[in-house]
């Protein structure tokens, strides 16, 4: 009997050590499964704070499949709200991003604050003495969690401490805030919408292989002497390391690589003093010289921080899961505050790798719907996920592999397992 | 004061069915000959109206354009392979009535690709403008050529090929 004919998945049997059932990445019931356990019962990134920016304003966001609404209330706080109006579920907001007083749905009139409150229900004596106003404020999930901007929510409140599921994620929002003279991000530069015709774990999974960009960006590498500059293996990153930094975090740590030449801007082509003296200066006068070449050095991360937030060096993707199927990966360029030579650097560089026209990602995208499609034989029956197994580290409880191994791909498989079993 | 354009529609026209039947036919090298060196290329992304504060979905200077169909023609850009047949529709022509403040001739016009690659169908809507100069022996290049998406505030599927 096949594993998956069972109406209910054991998925403990469908994630092991070294390889995965292909069932996850197509079968309807394990999308389904996948919201419930993952998206609606573990914390997932929402957004950034610097999206609304002045008290009154709003951006839309996806929560899972759900519309909410990342708010800036009168207060000056950061609100989470679900865009469905408490009457007959209409949304109360489809501007994608702006300003306002107060959600009013266009259906009946029922108004409702930046937090969510219940303001106004027309023609109130209906209601009888007491409409009950705030019983019929706007959903809001159990528990938002902030960090350097980053705004993250869960619609449980049967969930780790948000510091504590943070864990390791924290180490790579600061190597990338501290890029800033103000410690700080912008994410003003609106997004690419990148529709992926490939299940959203394909995907990001990606995001954490350093075994491919030999192969699939080999169009790039070509490049290289250009202005475009790429390249990644085991042989030309041989200090970088891929690590499992717990609780599904992961990433791509080209640090120790960096230093071993101890040059800066190694993470941007072009990127140099000269080219950029009033970042460089303003940095300096924040943290000082000897900071200043060490974070020069090091760059910014490439970290996965569990599920849907992708810190990408240059760029940040949220992933967004549409289907077993389907999944949008959203990008925007990093904007830091108070680095506006570099930002506009940064612009105008990372926008030909990312989106639907990238010069990287468009490949990526390609190989993640290929493999949707290879998904369809029915055979082999299982993906085997065991490279680098044999040479795997530990160094201060951090798994360490080399740049083509699975370690970090088993870090995010090790956590959904986790998740999707309980 | 800004100056007349003193191009017929009809050149105009006849300029853009000329450049749409090189992109169709992936004639990239031929299409490039028509920008100006100093050039650009821009398809913009969630509504945006400045290219150097907003993403895009393309921003390039000619030198990087060229780049990028270099690495089209290394035969290892995956997401054309396999390539897109497309076919460029243009309608509604229309030539500004004066210069821009560079001297330029806009000329704004309805475009429509649509794409068929790896058994899908997609269709690209929305405007260009081209901002033409003709040169002293009367021909005319391309100095910007922005092509706004109607829906390039949604997610879109990949486009390796240029519109």
């Amino acid at each position: 009997m096949s594993i998956t004919s069972d109406s209910m998945h054991r998925y403990e049997e469908l994630v092991q050590p070294e390889r995965i059932h292909a069932s996850l990445h197509s079968d309807p019931q394990v999308f389904r499964d996948e919201l419930e356990r993952i998206w609606y019962r573990s914390w997932v990134y929402i957004g950034h704070e610097s999206e609304v920016p002045n008290p009154g304003d709003y951006a839309r966001k996806k929560f899972g499949l759900q519309p909410v609404i990342l708010t800036r209330g009168t207060d000056g706080e950061v609100h989470v709200i679900l865009n469905k109006c408490t009457h007959v579920a209409n949304l109360v907001c489809h501007e994608e991003r702006g300003h306002t007083k107060a959600f009013r749905c266009p259906y009946h009139g029922w108004t409702f604050g930046l937090d969510g409150t219940c303001l106004s229900l027309p023609f109130r004596k209906a209601y009888g003495d007491d409409p009950r106003k705030e019983e019929r404020g706007l959903a809001k999930p159990a528990l938002i969690g902030r960090y350097r901007g980053f705004v993250f929510a869960s619609m449980s409140a049967d969930v780790p401490d948000f510091m504590e599921y943070l864990g390791r994620g924290k180490d790579a929002i600061d190597q990338l805030c501290d890029l800033s003279p103000a410690g700080e991000l912008e994410l003003n530069a609106g997004w690419l919408r990148h529709l992926t015709r490939a299940n959203w774990k394909i995907g990001t999974e990606g995001l954490v292989d350093g075994y491919h960009p030999g192969f699939v960006h080999r169009s790039m590498l070509s490049l290289v002497g250009t202005e475009y500059n790429f390249d990644a293996s085991d042989t030309t990153y041989e200090e970088a390391r891929v690590r499992d930094l717990g609780n599904g975090h992961c990433d791509l740590d080209f640090r120790p690589q960096y230093r071993t030449t101890d040059e800066e801007f190694q993470w941007m082509t072009g990127g140099s003093r000269q080219k950029l003296p009033g970042y460089v200066a303003k940095l300096e006068q924040a943290v000082g010289a000897e900071r200043t070449h060490q974070l020069l050095v090091d760059g910014p991360p490439h970290t996965l921080i569990f599920p849907n937030l992708f810190l990408g060096e240059l760029f940040i993707m949220v992933i967004d899961p549409l289907s077993p199927t389907a999944h949008v990966q959203m990008e925007t360029p990093v904007q830091w505050k108070g680095a506006d030579d570099l930002n506009l650097r940064n612009m105008h560089q990372t926008h030909a790798s990312i989106g639907p026209a990238g010069m990287i990602l468009a490949d990526d995208s390609a190989m993640f719907e290929r493999n949707q499609q290879g998904l369809k034989a029915l055979e082999p029956e299982w993906l085997v996920r065991d490279r680098g197994g044999c040479r795997a580290e530990v160094v201060d409880g951090v798994k360490h592999g080399l740049m083509t191994d699975d370690t970090a791909i088993l870090a995010f498989w090790s956590r959904y397992r986790q998740l999707m079993a309980s | 004061m800004t100056a007349a354009t003193h191009l017929s529609t009809e050149r105009a026209a006849e300029f853009l069915y000329a450049e749409a039947r090189l992109l169709d036919s992936h004639d990239y090298d031929a299409w490039l000959a028509l920008f100006d060196e100093d050039g650009h290329y821009w398809v913009p992304a969630d509504g945006a109206i400045d290219p150097d504060r907003q993403v895009a979905i393309i921003s390039e200077p000619i030198k990087r354009l060229r780049s990028r169909i270099v690495q089209l023609q290394t035969g290892y850009r995956h997401s054309q392979l396999p390539q897109s047949n497309t076919q460029h529709y243009i309608t509604n022509v229309h030539v500004e009535d004066e210069l821009d403040e560079n001297g330029l001739i806009p000329v704004y016009s309805s475009y429509l690709v649509i794409e068929a690659r790896f058994g899908d169908v997609q269709h690209w809507p929305g405007h260009a403008v081209h901002h033409l100069r003709l040169t002293a022996d009367d021909e005319l290049r391309i100095v910007r050529k922005t092509v706004v998406l109607i829906n390039n505030d949604i997610p879109l599927p990949s486009m390796a090929f240029l519109l």
